[in-house]
């Protein structure tokens, strides 16, 4: 879970039929109390309006890095660290592709640059070490999910 | 009876759509093969497919089909282009905007500049790079940090900070990439401005001569060069008389000069050093934040565009246009804040926008809304009139808190704190203030979302129940009786 949480939950008293009453701890010690209310589906918060559904989904940053092991290496394409997999998030084109089977790499070396939403991106090494397949040209456009290249981290 | 082809899909189809209807006009719409679905297609009478809505010659054939009288573009796509504006006017088919010449001479960034400094309007210093040789050479002069800009894009795209040689290569390589989707590149660099505020004037002008300003707007809360709040008037221009005087001078001097014959927006760039304005760049059409200056000044821009496309004259004086308030503009999108705003995908399973007095709210979503990552996600802009900024601010945060588009990820937290940041409120910002306060942000929301997200795990509501989600943390919750919880049961969660 996110590391970064200031605030805590000490508990919830319903108030009234639909009214929550939340009392939270901050790093400090300092406690507060904040109302939450259910409308139907909605759940109105001081923070905003919430679809319920919306909320149960949420993946905090916290999440995202902590327990899994894909990480977002550019807005545009994910890395899977144990099948040193890169897979297209969007459907993208391919610009140019920096190295090839084999090339040894550090991290941060640019591995290809690639174009979507009429915005050119760089897709940066995570680590040290070899690419050992690229899937994709120069050119050529991808679909969301496409691999596009193998990556062994030393 | 006039007929209205607005060429272009979401919002500002409504929005054109409705002073179109109160003109009494009959009103076509297109579409792409893949968007028939797109709600904007229902506000028009007749809607005809085309191949792409930046195809000149499938969207041209479509406003023959419909026997249109005129053209209005929209934002984005075509409305910039002006081989599209004459392509229409020589088939004797209006166009709401400027006419092609004065697209071509102000739509292009090198060229505006190079009037801009005829007519003695205060540009940066600036200089034209052919290839990379001429870019270090030019950067050196000027002195880092610059900007390497393309002459022809739009929306924030082709323009990069360079802030030493290195930087320099690299961003000047990416900017003519990214240009050429826009036609043949021209590279220039230019001084970067620190702390610069981005402010604009909004123009209004006839076939006839006739120039008039609506006063600014201030576009300086962005992320990634796009804009996503704005607000009219300026809060920096509106304390200072003097300021202000100066660029609505500039605006009205480079329009006058450039003999601009349409509705459109000049944009500058103020900096704080110099406490000086510099024109930056032309919008020859209506701007996605259009609405604001309409809440302060009461003018309907679209209608004078498109009373002005059809020739008409002006009918607005300046004496007659003055400023009541304030208004301030948020722009929902559908974007992964916590994920470096890409485009966010889905369909909208829930919507309440806000209503009440003193709001405005332009938007294309209603439940059942397919959020396609093709196009632009603009799905809503939701401005709040106050008497004061103080008040328009409060109005508009309160309407973001009452605003739920469910079932797709949007920016709503995102806005929602900018508009209750300390920075905001005493409108202490600048072009790169969301930029340097994104990870304080995006902490922010993350450590909230973790709250809500545990409150609702904790609270038994039925609703739940009955959730179809593929979210597994939530099953296999023991369903508690209401109560205090112990903290310390809190981990079980």
């Amino acid at each position: 879970m996110g590391g970064s949480q200031r605030q805590r939950v000490l508990g919830i008293k319903r108030v009234s039929d639909n009214v929550y009453e939340v009392l939270l701890e901050d790093d400090s010690g300092k406690r507060y109390t904040v109302h939450v209310k259910v409308e139907g589906d909605i759940l109105e918060t001081p923070y905003g309006s919430y679809y319920l559904q919306d909320i149960s989904r949420i993946e905090t940053v916290g999440e995202a890095r902590g327990g899994r092991s894909v990480l977002g290496v550019s807005w545009a394409i994910d890395f899977d660290s144990s099948s040193g997999i890169f897979k297209a998030k969007l459907s993208l084109k391919i610009i140019d592709v920096k190295v090839g089977r084999g090339s040894r790499v550090a991290r941060d070396d640019t591995l290809l640059l690639f174009e979507t939403m009429k915005m050119v991106g760089e897709l940066k090494s995570p680590c040290e070490g070899i690419v050992e397949e690229v899937f994709v040209k120069p050119g050529e456009g991808v679909k969301s999910g496409s691999q596009l290249l193998k990556l062994k981290c030393k | 009876m006039t007929i209205l082809l607005i060429a272009n899909r979401g919002e500002v189809v409504v929005r054109v759509a409705k002073t179109a209807r109160e003109l009494g006009w009959k009103i076509a719409t297109i579409y792409e093969p893949d968007d028939r679905q797109s709600p904007h297609i229902r506000v028009g009478d007749i809607a005809v497919e085309v191949d792409s809505y930046t195809s000149i010659d499938s969207v041209v054939e479509a406003a023959l089909r419909v026997g249109a009288d005129i053209v209005h573009p929209g934002y984005g796509f075509l409305s910039e282009n002006p081989e599209f504006a004459k392509k229409l006017l020589d088939l004797g088919i209006s166009w709401a905007g400027p006419s092609p010449e004065k697209m071509r001479l102000l739509g292009d960034k090198i060229e505006a500049r190079r009037l801009a400094e005829q007519a003695g309007v205060p540009v940066l210093p600036w200089c034209e790079a052919l290839d990379v040789g001429d870019a270090l050479r030019c950067a050196e002069d000027i002195g880092y940090p610059v900007v390497v800009k393309a002459s022809n894009t739009g929306g924030g795209r082709g323009q990069r900070i360079a802030r030493n040689g290195e930087e320099l290569v690299k961003a000047f390589q990416l900017v003519a990439l990214e240009a050429r989707g826009w036609g043949k590149p021209r590279i220039f660099v230019e001084k970067f401005v620190e702390n610069a505020r981005h402010v604009e004037v909004q123009i209004l002008a006839d076939r006839y001569g006739s120039v008039v300003h609506l006063y600014e707007r201030e576009c300086s809360v962005q992320r990634r060069r796009q804009k996503i709040v704005e607000e009219a008037p300026s809060p920096l221009t509106a304390r200072r008389k003097k300021l202000r005087s100066e660029l609505l001078d500039y605006a009205l001097k480079l329009s006058e000069y450039a003999g601009y014959d349409g509705i459109g927006t000049l944009e500058f760039i103020y900096d704080p050093k110099s406490d000086q304005f510099y024109f930056i760049e032309a919008n020859t059409r209506l701007q996605v934040e259009h609405g604001v200056t309409e809440m302060v000044t009461g003018v309907d821009i679209v209608k004078h565009q498109l009373l002005t496309g059809l020739e008409k004259p002006l009918s607005l004086r300046q004496s007659e246009i003055t400023v009541r308030g304030w208004a301030v503009e948020a722009r929902v999108y559908a974007e992964k804040v916590l994920s470096d705003f890409a485009p966010a995908e889905g369909v909208v399973t829930k919507l309440r926008m806000p209503s009440g007095p003193w709001l405005r709210v332009d938007s294309i979503v209603e439940e059942g809304y397919h959020v396609n990552p093709k196009y632009d996600t603009l799905l809503a802009k939701i401005i709040a009139w106050g008497s004061d900024r103080l008040e328009a601010v409060k109005r508009l945060e309160i309407a973001l808190k009452e605003t739920v588009i469910g079932g797709v990820e949007t920016n709503l937290d995102l806005l929602r704190e900018l508009l209750a940041s300390e920075e905001f409120v005493k409108a202490d910002y600048h072009t790169l203030f969301l930029e340097k306060t994104l990870d304080r942000i995006r902490r922010k929301i993350s450590e909230k979302l973790q709250i809500l997200k545990e409150i609702v795990s904790r609270i038994n509501m039925p609703q739940l129940l009955h959730m179809k989600t593929p979210n597994v943390r939530l099953q296999g919750i023991r369903w508690r009786t209401y109560g205090w919880l112990a903290a310390s049961t809190r981990s079980r969660y």
